[in-house]
């Protein structure tokens, strides 16, 4: 009789458990991997669809070596110096710029198991790969956020599908 | 596919977020619909087979009474299950548009399935309602439209289940690679097991007679039904939040959002209260728990129509604004050449130069002052003999004085040069 009157309460604990489970892993995205908001508000979209920077004007190493490179400060200030000086994402980074130090941005792309793999920016460039078919429409992004898994399998697919080598050690050195 | 792809006309913000809006309705609409249909389709060839032995015995009965429960009348299954799938077939393609994707082409090769399903199903009801005295045929008619559905369905569902994940779409290449992945087994088996779910809240809801339940004969066919839809409906709910939390676990990261999670978890509420009302069935037999079950359970599918509209929505982000922006240029052109009808063609290059100047350059340089490069009143008039290497500096920017920042390269076609060339020597002559 006991167990008849326990019933109804286990089907709530149950069902509970994985209402629980799903605000947890709500959570847990929202704390990990939610797209990270970056010190100061930079617009892609503004930079490339509404003036028309090309990505290689500030992501100068793009063709000549492993990563793309972050442009630095002065790189910014060089136009900033001028336009739009009076708005406060401007004046934030021409704090960085009187104060001499690195802006600390948010990494967006970054590969999950990076020790063990070997990536190089400029191979990819050279095989005339689009920026967007890693990156997406960046373009067109005011914050940054990661639309493609950067996961071996996904690599592997494209890999092949162009008849890029597929051997580990191209990878993994 | 081609003439599909020319028959659609560009999207414009208002006509997308509208389209989205209708594709969340008939979704709502057809899930639940098509659960029933196929639920109803397997239980009741199981009972065909179950009741073999004994014509007329219990299993026989439910059997038949299940093969009714949907209705694969013509204009149910037409209203229903077709026109949802090509309707949303059509504002999948609105959605996509000229993102050169073909992926969601395998939504087409569903529909004849699903068709082909309904067709044997209804022969299935009908030889099952005239007792029919070839049982083998009716059984094998209702073996096939299942696998025909099954089958239309899956491809229906990976298509579904791929547009979320724009990562993959450039490897797909047929039915086999569009179908195998984890992410769409999953949303495969939600949908099966929601099918069933509502199938046995459908049975307690439509196929009962409530009066024989509640007034104790042990052996009744309406007890029979009533174990039946409740023990059916009870097994797929618990099932269901599993394969749910499996589907969430294999989303791509780039379709997900905060409310995917608050979703869920409704929805798992939602299943909760299902369970709740089963369990009510079972003990009181009252029709009311019956009815709060079944509504669950459509609510359930609403959710799971909701959470696919917003991760579709997260993963299109950029795709919309890319559409948004080639709406706005269509728009300004249409204006521009309303305006050209009237303007002389050597004024109308020149008011496309002045607004790409406007647009692109004068956030760096201005005539006669330094902004971030230097004034154009000095350095333009030194190509006034060589107009040629003007258009290929535009073209292709080099560091000519150490004094400024180098110029970025705009990435301008040859027309849009040439009007800014244009623009740049008139300006410079008017001044001097």
């Amino acid at each position: 009789m006991l167990v008849k009157k326990l019933i109804p309460f286990a089907i709530t604990l149950y069902f509970g458990i994985f209402i629980a489970v799903a605000l947890a892993m709500g959570y847990n995205w929202k704390l990990y991997k939610q797209t990270p908001e970056q010190p100061i508000a930079f617009s892609h979209r503004i930079h490339v669809s509404q003036i028309g920077l090309q990505c290689d004007f500030c992501h100068r190493y793009a063709d000549k070596s492993v990563t793309a490179g972050v442009p630095s400060v002065q790189k910014c200030m060089s136009c900033h110096e001028a336009i739009a000086t009076e708005r406060p994402e401007i004046k934030k980074l021409h704090r960085y710029w009187q104060d001499q130090e690195p802006i600390p941005w948010n990494r967006v792309h970054r590969l999950r198991e990076r020790k063990y793999v070997y990536f190089t920016h400029k191979r990819h460039i050279k095989a005339q790969v689009e920026c967007t078919t890693c990156h997406g429409e960046v373009g067109v992004m005011d914050r940054v956020r990661k639309v493609r898994s950067l996961e071996m399998g996904w690599c592997v697919t494209c890999h092949r599908s162009k008849s890029a080598p597929t051997d580990c050690l191209i990878c993994h050195k | 596919m081609e003439f599909l792809e020319q028959n659609i006309i560009p999207p414009t913000p208002e006509h997308l977020g509208l389209l989205k809006f209708l594709r969340v309705l008939i979704l709502f609409i057809h899930f639940p619909y098509m659960g029933i249909v196929l639920g109803s389709a397997v239980c009741s060839v199981v009972f065909v087979f179950l009741g073999s032995g004994a014509p007329g015995g219990t299993y026989s009965r439910a059997a038949k009474d299940l093969s009714l429960l949907a209705g694969y009348g013509r204009s149910a299954a037409f209203f229903l299950g077709i026109v949802p799938m090509v309707t949303s077939i059509l504002i999948s393609r609105q959605l996509l548009y000229q993102s050169g994707v073909t992926v969601l082409h395998y939504q087409l090769y569903a529909l004849p399935f699903v068709l082909a399903g309904f067709v044997c199903l209804s022969f299935y009801r009908v030889k099952g309602s005239c007792n029919s005295e070839d049982p083998g045929l009716r059984t094998s008619l209702g073996i096939l439209g299942i696998i025909f559905l099954l089958a239309g369905y899956l491809l229906f569902l990976a298509s579904l289940s791929r547009f979320i994940d724009p990562e993959k779409w450039p490897f797909i290449d047929n039915p086999a690679e569009l179908v195998l992945s984890w992410h769409v087994i999953a949303r495969y088996k939600l949908f099966l097991a929601s099918a069933f779910g509502i199938t046995g809240s459908g049975v307690l809801l439509f196929l009962l007679d409530w009066r024989e339940v509640s007034n104790e004969p042990v052996d009744s066919h309406s007890r029979f039904m009533m174990f039946f839809g409740a023990g059916l409906t009870l097994f797929f709910v618990m099932l269901l939040p599993l394969f749910w939390l499996w589907y969430l676990a294999t989303s791509p990261d780039a379709s997900l959002s905060y409310e995917i999670f608050i979703l869920s978890s409704a929805a798992f509420f939602l299943l909760l209260v299902a369970g709740l009302a089963v369990y009510g069935v079972i003990k009181s037999r009252r029709q009311p728990y019956g009815v709060l079950a079944f509504i669950a359970l459509v609510m359930v599918f609403l959710t799971s129509v909701m959470v696919d509209h917003y991760t579709l929505e997260t993963a299109m982000t950029e795709h919309s604004i890319i559409l948004k922006a080639m709406a706005e240029e269509r728009a300004e052109a249409h204006e521009l050449e309303h305006e050209g009808e009237e303007a002389v063609v050597g004024e109308k290059v020149e008011v496309k130069g002045a607004a790409l100047f406007e647009d692109l350059c004068s956030m760096c340089h201005s005539f006669t002052e330094e902004v971030v490069g230097p004034p154009l009143g000095d350095v333009v008039p030194k190509y006034l003999s060589d107009i040629e290497g003007l258009k290929a500096f535009l073209k292709q920017p080099t560091k000519k004085d150490p004094d400024y920042p180098e110029m970025p390269e705009l990435g301008l076609e040859e027309e849009e040069i040439e009007a800014i060339v244009d623009y740049l020597l008139h300006e410079i002559k008017e001044k001097r």
